[in-house]
């Protein structure tokens, strides 16, 4: 009687049919990491520790359900253990340098302004570190629902809470990048606020 | 309705996530307030915003890396039939073996009464077709058709 051994049938089908997923979802899981994160470095590492959590807890997958759901609560509890392990979870101030990249608020200045904003690097960077500066559980909500499309119901799955908690932090995250990029660039964004 | 209940709705407004009732009276009211009316089209354009932002893809060889972490892990993880799993390193191979050598010493002080004597498995020394970092414990009671515990994976510069 095998009572242990790494190359059982089961095994070998199990790190299949997880490789399989792997390779259909680590371009999205890095998308989202990079959103979360900042820094292509730390989302390759927290998709990679991600992977590497849901491979070791894969007899607690269930199929009948998204695996995307799944990684994405893991990859999430791991990214706020992480922050909350660094003591970063407090939201930075406007008026400080990033506690992580020292930068302060000096884009590339741009003199136009048309009325509907349209997507440029600078904007993705002034976005970006909009993010960055956002309370993280306000941050995971607003990704998971504006980057991924979850609905609120599944992004409450994900972070395990109640879909009011979520409502309420999908709405002061949008109001906190919104008061950031008002701030940092006034000229461009100051027709978001009345 | 006032403005500050109709304020608190209006991302899950715009995401649709109101029920019949409250989407109802946020429309109402945003047609007849124009600072929600403003404040309504403002987070749209941050929802929009984030919305756009272009898909970044990691490096070309990040899957390879992924892959060849999850076999790394493989090689340091015991995984025991039925898929429990659990994972333990040298301390836990001691220990692991220590309780093989215990439970076979038991069964066989209890098998054989007309000596009271135990007696140890014998080591078991790789056999032939075997990989050469499987290490196994093979517990050689006359009923058990032999009891194995492998680990596999170790390799000889850890």
């Amino acid at each position: 009687m095998i009572l242990a051994g790494t190359t059982t049938s089961a095994g070998e089908n199990s790190r299949e049919m997880f490789e399989s997923l792997l390779k259909r979802t680590h371009q999205q899981a890095f998308h989202l990491a990079l959103r979360l994160t900042g820094s292509r470095t730390d989302a390759e590492d927290l998709v990679q520790e991600a992977f590497l959590r849901a491979y070791r807890f894969f007899h607690r997958y269930d199929p009948s359900l998204p695996f995307t759901s799944w990684l994405y609560r893991i990859m999430t509890n791991a990214y706020i253990d992480d922050i909350r392990r660094r003591g970063k979870l407090k939201t930075s101030s406007l008026d400080e340098p990033h506690p992580e990249t020292g930068s302060t608020w000096d884009f590339p200045d741009e003199s136009a302004s048309p009325e509907r904003l349209v997507m440029t690097s600078e904007m993705e960077a002034e976005i970006q570190e909009g993010l960055n500066r956002m309370t993280p559980d306000f941050r995971v909500a607003v990704l998971l629902a504006d980057i991924e499309g979850f609905s609120y119901e599944e992004v409450a799955s994900i972070m395990k809470t109640s879909i009011g908690t979520v409502r309420s932090r999908i709405h002061r995250g949008r109001k906190q990048l919104r008061s950031f990029l008002v701030k940092a660039k006034p000229e461009k964004y100051k027709g978001m606020l009345e | 309705m006032n403005c500050n209940f109709v304020e608190s709705r209006l991302a899950a407004y715009i995401d649709g996530e109101l029920d019949g009732v409250d989407m109802l009276r946020v429309r109402s009211h945003v047609s007849d307030c124009r600072q929600c009316a403003f404040e309504l089209d403002s987070l749209r354009e941050v929802k929009s915003m984030l919305g756009n932002l272009p898909a970044r893809k990691p490096a070309d060889d990040f899957e390879l890396r992924l892959l060849n972490a999850i076999q790394s892990e493989d090689s340091r993880t015991v995984r025991v039939a039925r898929g429990f799993t659990f994972r333990f390193g040298w301390s836990g191979m001691a220990v692991a073996a220590a309780a093989a050598v215990c439970a076979v010493v038991v069964f066989s002080f209890n098998r054989h009464d007309e000596s009271n004597v135990a007696t140890a498995p014998p080591a078991v020394a790789p056999r032939e077709g075997f990989e050469r970092d499987q290490i196994y414990f093979q517990a050689s009671s006359p009923l058990s058709q032999g009891v194995t515990v492998s680990y596999e994976g170790i390799s000889s510069n850890r």
